[in-house]
């Protein structure tokens, strides 16, 4: 063997690859156990059934996987969970409609996910238009990092409230300062929030374990809360071991869809950014692996386009069934770079598994009865997070905070979005225009983002005279 | 963009590089150029009407060969300037001689485009640079042809240029064929039903 003597097989699976079954089994097995913390917890805060959530959330990642693999040959590998983008614009639309239990009637749902339907079109359309008009510049046009860091922070921050409530409890009508359930209550939240702390800081690079900090978390928070008696044992025996994830299909003719449209569906701006810098990440690390294995480079970065309609396809799947909007995870991400397997086969299995998974009621059943306290302690640590990692894409793009354009712009969604939403009803601005579309007010965090994307096109088409420097250091 | 391909011509490769040498027949291999002046040594300026959907001008363009090793290789750079925008581009053309009697040229290079022109967006661009680039070898083919029949009875040139509908109409022939290959196009296609059969999926299950 003179001639060529084939490389050493890098091991790692491309994105068209598919592993022997029972391999494709197991890592579909990793893919679900990180993309379900984070997915259940996004059910819950939007007061979504847990299990209708994991099956259609599954089927579309499924949809969208099937359909880059028919439109351009090759799947493009990316799991899609939902989306905590959307979190404080659902709330809203629950908060105005009274619900008050854990998971929302079918109806109230049905109005939310109107939204999610708007928000696909929006990707989908948006997709359509980078397409045609040349890419990341049009896009970086529209909605520059200063937008969309921005609204990154109202979503998260906006939410600070939210987070307290639940980790104090005082959401409750029966709250009372100086009774010892209250000190209770705090504990569990306490623990969660230091055990989340902990572990995602020093289980960093522990190889698989180090990308599961929530869930570990929440099972620290949750074994705390069993000798507190935070914890409803009652709820469990109650359902059938399997049983058909309720299916809501969604209304468009009630008082609230308008403002359902409007404030959950400008939440797109806040994923697109994000799904295109997975795309990217995940583009590069294809084509490492593709160049070690001798093999033809995927290119996948060069489809922002195309992936943020997959993006809205998915979300289309999950309005239509009643599950939540969703944007594809950097936590999947994470689990391909580390264990080197992008294969879209072994994701389409992970989607059929979350399928099956909410069709078992126990599951479900354990879901429910983890403490609000412990969400509560999560959801300090998680929006806070949504919010920071607004502050990091502000960072990384270099945006230049000493520009009075863009301060104003950043200014005003920031007062706009988070003021509005925790100062005001539900988070609905008192703005006595168009009552006939929002006859609860205007959404703050929709407001503030349309107001943000509306002055920057106004630098736009009017130029500043000229840009403040930053200073040199 | 990326321009790459390669051609092969019926002819010697003395002749294809003479024939590149022509300014007279790189204007005719243009569309919509009229002639090219030679404004310097390898340097050529001329004006040029674009017409690319709904974007359409005139081009004030220059044209300059460089790196000129005959009759082997040479770099080609194109600047155009004008009301529906700009083009620049720079290209390594190569010439190999066949043994029988052929010669085939590869081209190899990149193309910017700004201004209201880039907004028709990229996949038209494309379309329309490919067949700028097919219908430019297909009026050297012919050139060439009219040159060597020239060449052997010793009489003139005889030989005209396509009109613009003609290469407009190539260029629409271009579109429609390239569409169904568009991933974005297809994803279309496969979103429609698809979203049509979850609806009524959701409906029935929702019941």
């Amino acid at each position: 063997m003179a001639t060529a003597a084939p490389k050493a097989k890098v091991m790692g699976y491309l994105p068209n690859d598919t592993p022997p079954f029972g391999q494709m089994v197991l890592l579909g097995l990793q893919h679900v156990l990180t993309m379900f913390p984070a997915t259940v917890l996004c059910a819950i805060l939007m007061k979504f059934p847990v299990s209708t959530v994991l099956t259609v959330t599954g089927l579309g990642t499924v949809v969208a996987l099937v359909g880059a693999k028919l439109a351009m040959g090759k799947y493009i590998p990316l799991y899609y969970g939902s989306s905590f983008s959307y979190i404080a614009a659902v709330s809203a639309i629950m908060a105005a409609k009274g619900v008050e239990t854990a998971v929302a009637p079918p109806e109230v749902i049905a109005v939310a996910t109107a939204g999610f339907i708007a928000t696909g079109l929006i990707n989908i359309i948006m997709g359509i238009i980078i397409r045609a008009s040349g890419g990341k510049e049009a896009l970086d046009k529209i909605l520059p990092p200063i937008v969309t860091g921005s609204v990154a922070v109202t979503i998260g921050i906006g939410l600070g409230a939210v987070a307290l409530q639940m980790a104090t409890g005082t959401f409750s009508s029966t709250f009372d300062i100086n009774a010892l359930d209250n000190l209770k209550w705090l504990a569990a939240s306490m623990v969660t929030l230091l055990a989340a702390f902990i572990f995602s800081v020093y289980l960093q690079g522990k190889g698989f374990i180090g990308m599961l900090p929530v869930l570990l978390a929440a099972i620290v928070g949750y074994v705390v809360s069993i000798p507190l008696g935070l914890v409803n044992f009652a709820a469990f025996g109650q359902e059938a071991l399997i049983r058909a994830p309720s299916i809501v299909f969604p209304v468009f003719n009630d008082p609230l869809t308008l403002t359902a449209i409007v404030g959950i569906g400008v939440m797109a701006i806040a994923t697109i950014p994000e799904s295109t810098a997975h795309l990217y990440q995940i583009s590069l690390y294809v084509d490492h692996l593709a160049e070690e294995q001798g093999k033809e480079k995927y290119n996948l970065s060069r489809y922002i386009g195309l992936n943020l309609m997959l993006d809205g396809l998915n979300d289309l799947v999950n309005g239509l069934f009643g599950s939540t909007a969703g944007t594809n995870y950097g936590e999947n991400n994470s689990l391909m770079v580390i264990t080197r397997n992008y294969s879209g086969p072994s994701l389409i299995t992970a989607g059929v598994i979350s399928i099956i998974l909410g069709f078992i009621g126990p599951l479900a059943e354990a879901i429910a009865s983890v403490p609000t306290a412990v969400i509560g302690g999560l959801a300090i640590y998680l929006y806070g997070v949504i919010g920071m990692q607004g502050v990091a894409l502000m960072i990384a793009e270099k945006v230049n905070l000493y520009d009075p354009k863009q301060l104003a712009i950043g200014a005003t969604i920031l007062v706009v979005g988070i003021g509005g939403n925790i100062g005001f009803a539900n988070g609905f601005l008192p703005v006595p225009i168009l009552r006939s579309v929002f006859p609860y007010g205007w959404p703050a965090i929709a407001t503030g983002a349309v107001l943000g994307i509306l002055m920057n096109l106004i630098t736009f088409y009017w130029k500043p005279p000229f840009e403040r420097a930053a200073p040199t250091k | 963009m990326k321009l790459d391909g390669e051609h092969v011509f019926n002819g010697p490769r003395e002749d294809v590089w003479e024939m590149f040498y022509d300014p007279a027949v790189l204007a005719s291999a243009v569309p919509g150029m009229d002639k090219l002046d030679v404004v310097a040594e390898n340097v050529y300026e001329g004006v040029m009407n674009v017409r690319i959907g709904p974007v359409s001008g005139k081009f004030q363009g220059k044209l300059s060969l460089t790196d000129v090793v005959e009759p082997e290789s040479l770099t080609l750079m194109v600047d155009g300037k004008g009301a529906p925008g700009y083009g620049k581009g720079v290209g390594k053309v190569v010439f190999t001689q066949n043994p029988d009697g052929t010669t085939t040229i590869k081209y190899d290079g990149d193309m910017n485009i700004g201004g209201a022109l880039a907004s028709v967006g990229q996949r038209m661009i494309d379309s329309v640079a490919k067949s700028m680039i097919r219908s430019a070898f297909e009026t050297l083919d012919k050139a060439l042809e009219a040159r060597l029949a020239a060449k052997k009875t010793g009489t003139e040139v005889n030989f005209t240029p396509p009109t613009q509908t003609e290469f407009a109409s190539g260029v629409a022939k271009d579109m429609v064929g390239g569409f169904t290959k568009v991933p974005e196009f297809r994803l279309i296609l496969y979103i429609l039903p698809v979203v049509a059969i979850l609806v009524i999926l959701a409906l029935v299950l929702g019941k």
